[in-house]
């Protein structure tokens, strides 16, 4: 057995590891099995330096996999101060459109559009009845007696 | 949802989903089923309506029903409760898994496994018919402690004489 303590060791000829790149886009949005759509912390921290209010209008491609949040002051949609609101309406036609939940969309300012766009990260199913078998958690196997 | 239709929808999906198991089984079971689902929907009706997923699990619960069932009946037999009734022209082999494998060496592995002493011989033998560690574990009442064990001890056999 190699005692550690007692290796030689020459560094210099050594491949240094660099620390993992940051994350391109720090800013998050998901929409879970339960219905929540939850804002990640960074993302409200920063929507609320420019409007205090998270108050928008919330457009989503048809195939669920770009969405975009146009911060007005008199939009319909309106997360809570916790950046989290249940819409099982919306969730629901995510698992229409092939998309397993929990969904993940990474967020970036886009100034062209004048909008918060996100785009899913997370895994796509080949069909709605995929998604929804992949997004269900299993069920737990009773016992025999 | 009153009582008589949730009874009513639950004999529809046991009409739907139970097939050739028996009716009075399948009925309790899509109860059960509907107990379960009415604790665990909150938990994902971001997913799919209720009427859908009460459907998934009766019939999930129904089809682990039918897979206890038919443990240790092979496709081909009679008493199996998938034996494909209505293609009686084609010949059993044809629901056979097809083999896979050679033949010679798995009797010789098997004749070598004979010969270990107990319990690695039991070990091996769950193994080599595909159980898991969990599943041996539970065979054996052993804890993981020993099963890592005795496994360990199969390995350096099985290196000392292969490799």
């Amino acid at each position: 057995m190699v005692n550690p303590g007692l290796l030689q060791i020459d560094l210099s000829k050594w491949d240094q590891i660099a620390p993992p790149p940051p994350s391109t886009y720090p800013f998050s949005l998901s929409a879970n099995p339960n219905g929540y759509i939850s804002l990640g912390e960074r993302l409200r921290d920063e929507m609320r330096k420019h409007r205090p209010e998270l108050v928008f209008q919330f457009h989503a491609q048809p195939d669920r996999r770009v969405l975009a949040l146009v911060p007005c002051d008199s939009g319909e949609y309106h997360f809570p101060k916790g950046g989290r609101v249940k819409d099982l309406r919306f969730t629901q036609s995510l698992i229409a459109a092939g998309v397993i939940l929990p969904a993940r969309y990474q967020v970036a300012w886009n100034p062209q559009a004048g909008a918060w766009v996100a785009c899913l990260v997370s895994s796509e199913a080949a069909s709605p009845a995929a998604a929804l078998k992949a997004s269900l958690p299993p069920r737990q196997k009773r016992k025999s007696a | 949802m009153s009582l008589s239709h949730v009874d009513d929808t639950l004999k529809d999906h046991v009409r739907r989903f139970g097939r050739n198991l028996d009716y009075e089984d399948c009925l309790a079971e899509a109860w059960i089923a509907y107990l379960e689902a009415l604790n665990s929907y909150r938990r994902v009706q971001g997913c799919c309506g209720w009427e859908k997923y009460l459907s998934l699990c009766v019939q999930e619960q129904l089809q682990a029903l039918r897979s206890q069932r038919n443990q240790h009946i092979q496709i081909h037999s009679s008493l199996s409760l998938d034996h494909p009734s209505g293609e009686g022209d084609s010949p059993a082999g044809n629901w056979l898994p097809a083999q896979s494998g050679n033949f010679e060496r798995t009797v010789l592995f098997r004749d070598y496994i004979g010969q270990l002493r107990s319990p690695m011989k039991e070990i091996a033998h769950y193994m080599a018919q595909g159980d898991s560690p969990e599943e041996v574990m539970e065979c054996m009442s052993m804890t993981p402690a020993e099963f890592s064990y005795w496994t360990d001890c199969l390995r350096e056999q099985l290196e000392k004489e292969y490799l």
